[in-house]
């Protein structure tokens, strides 16, 4: 008696419905295309936070770079260079060079005369290339013509 | 996790090349050669001086030979003013005034010797109708036209090609000095006597030598091209000069032993 029960009991058991199902699908080949598209899907999501993350990283390392030069340039009042003896050199060269073209322009007696030893060329043009060249070197005068436009035009009204 | 720490280099990297591009700087200089006229009129001047001695009996043609290298000698000497005067004009031409002020004065300079260009064309115009005497006038002329009017245009334009010139050095030596005075301050070097006395001395000079600057700036505009603005150039270049003398005086006083 118990034993016929026990088997009508048995047959009201049914499968889990999913078990069912993952079986069902086992069966029909279609585990594979679920689980492949399952984890595209997941592999996608997982890509795109390591993009977004490295993204961000990089970003945050360029701001601090970026960041880092324009803090250092108003934090640091230390310009160490600027007592170089040489740099200072230089500049006080360029400042010679500029006297020297000054007084010559200077201690000429009259306006027209600046014109008179170069005849051609100013001496300004010379004297502009020699700071350019930061060079101490006097103008020279070796290429002016000996006898200057106004030389020559004293010369021809007598 | 090694993915991220290779795609993040990798960003970074990309990211870098693009923030800081590689610029190659062709330096170039702007040097305009004037073209120069021959004048060298000395070969011409022996040749006049021969036709003039020689005691050729033929009176006219020692004449006309005379007439014929007067003529040639004025136009070449005309040839070379406006030669001269271009020259001039390309160096105001190729200057970079810092104010619009100077840069009007600029202007006007090479406006007033581009019409001494027409001067002189007038004149090598009149040179075939010119007698003997002729030349000797028209070259008198020229010689005084040069002195009362092109002579201080060429003053006026000299200084202002050397102002300019000197800014460069005016605001490379402010610089200097502000940079000197941001490492004597933040080295607390400012308390020490010497160093505070050598750095009053130098604002000191500079301001003298800014104020002399910016009064030959003044002078320049006033279209003063006398030994006034001339005098002022001078008078700040040499106080510049003074101040960096000053600024050797504190290289040496912060480290003696360079």
């Amino acid at each position: 008696m118990d034993l016929i029960k026990l088997l009508q009991k048995l047959k009201a058991i049914k499968a889990d419905p999913d078990y069912a199902r993952m079986s069902r699908d086992q069966l029909l080949g279609l585990s594979n295309e679920r689980t492949g598209l399952f984890r595209a899907t997941w592999q996608f999501i997982l890509h795109s936070l390591q993009f977004g993350s490295a993204l961000a990283l990089a970003t945050i390392l360029i701001m601090l770079i970026v960041g880092g030069f324009a803090a250092w340039k108003s934090v640091s009042h230390v310009k160490l260079g600027s007592l170089n003896l040489s740099s200072l050199q230089v500049e006080a060269e360029a400042i010679d060079v500029q006297i020297q073209l000054t007084n010559i322009v200077y201690n000429q007696p009259e306006g027209l005369e600046t014109t008179q030893q170069t005849a051609i060329t100013p001496k300004i043009l010379k004297a502009k290339e020699q700071t350019k060249s930061m060079s101490l070197k006097p103008v020279s005068s070796s290429s002016a013509p000996t006898i200057t436009i106004d030389e020559a035009l004293d010369r021809l009204s007598e | 996790m090694r993915h991220i720490i290779i795609k993040t280099g990798l960003i970074f990297g990309l990211v870098a090349v693009c923030f800081f591009p590689i610029r190659i700087m062709a330096g170039s200089i702007n040097s305009p050669q004037a073209a120069e006229a021959s004048c060298n009129f000395e070969g011409q001047f022996k040749e006049l001086a021969s036709t003039q001695e020689s005691n050729n009996f033929d009176y006219l043609a020692s004449l006309m030979a005379e007439l014929r290298i007067r003529k040639n000698l004025l136009r070449g000497v005309l040839d070379c003013s406006i030669a001269e005067a271009e020259s001039l004009r390309a160096s105001l031409a190729a200057l970079k005034p810092n104010a619009p002020d100077m840069e009007f004065l600029r202007n006007r300079f090479y406006e007033r010797i581009g019409e001494t260009k027409d001067y002189y064309q007038v004149q090598q115009s009149r040179i075939n109708d010119l007698g003997i005497q002729g030349t000797k006038d028209v070259a008198k002329n020229i010689k005084e036209w040069r002195l009362n009017q092109y002579a201080s245009l060429v003053d006026g334009s000299t200084q202002l090609i050397i102002w300019t010139k000197n800014q460069e050095l005016f605001q490379a030596a402010q610089k200097r000095f502000h940079d000197i005075e941001q490492t004597v301050r933040f080295f607390n070097l400012v308390d020490n006597t010497e160093m505070k006395e050598l750095l009053t001395k130098a604002a000191e000079s500079l301001y003298k030598a800014q104020s002399a600057n910016e009064a030959a700036k003044e002078a320049l505009k006033r279209f003063d091209a006398s030994e006034n603005s001339l005098g002022l150039i001078k008078d700040s270049l040499e106080a510049l000069s003074e101040t960096y003398q000053i600024f050797f005086d504190l290289s040496k006083a912060i480290n003696p032993h360079p």
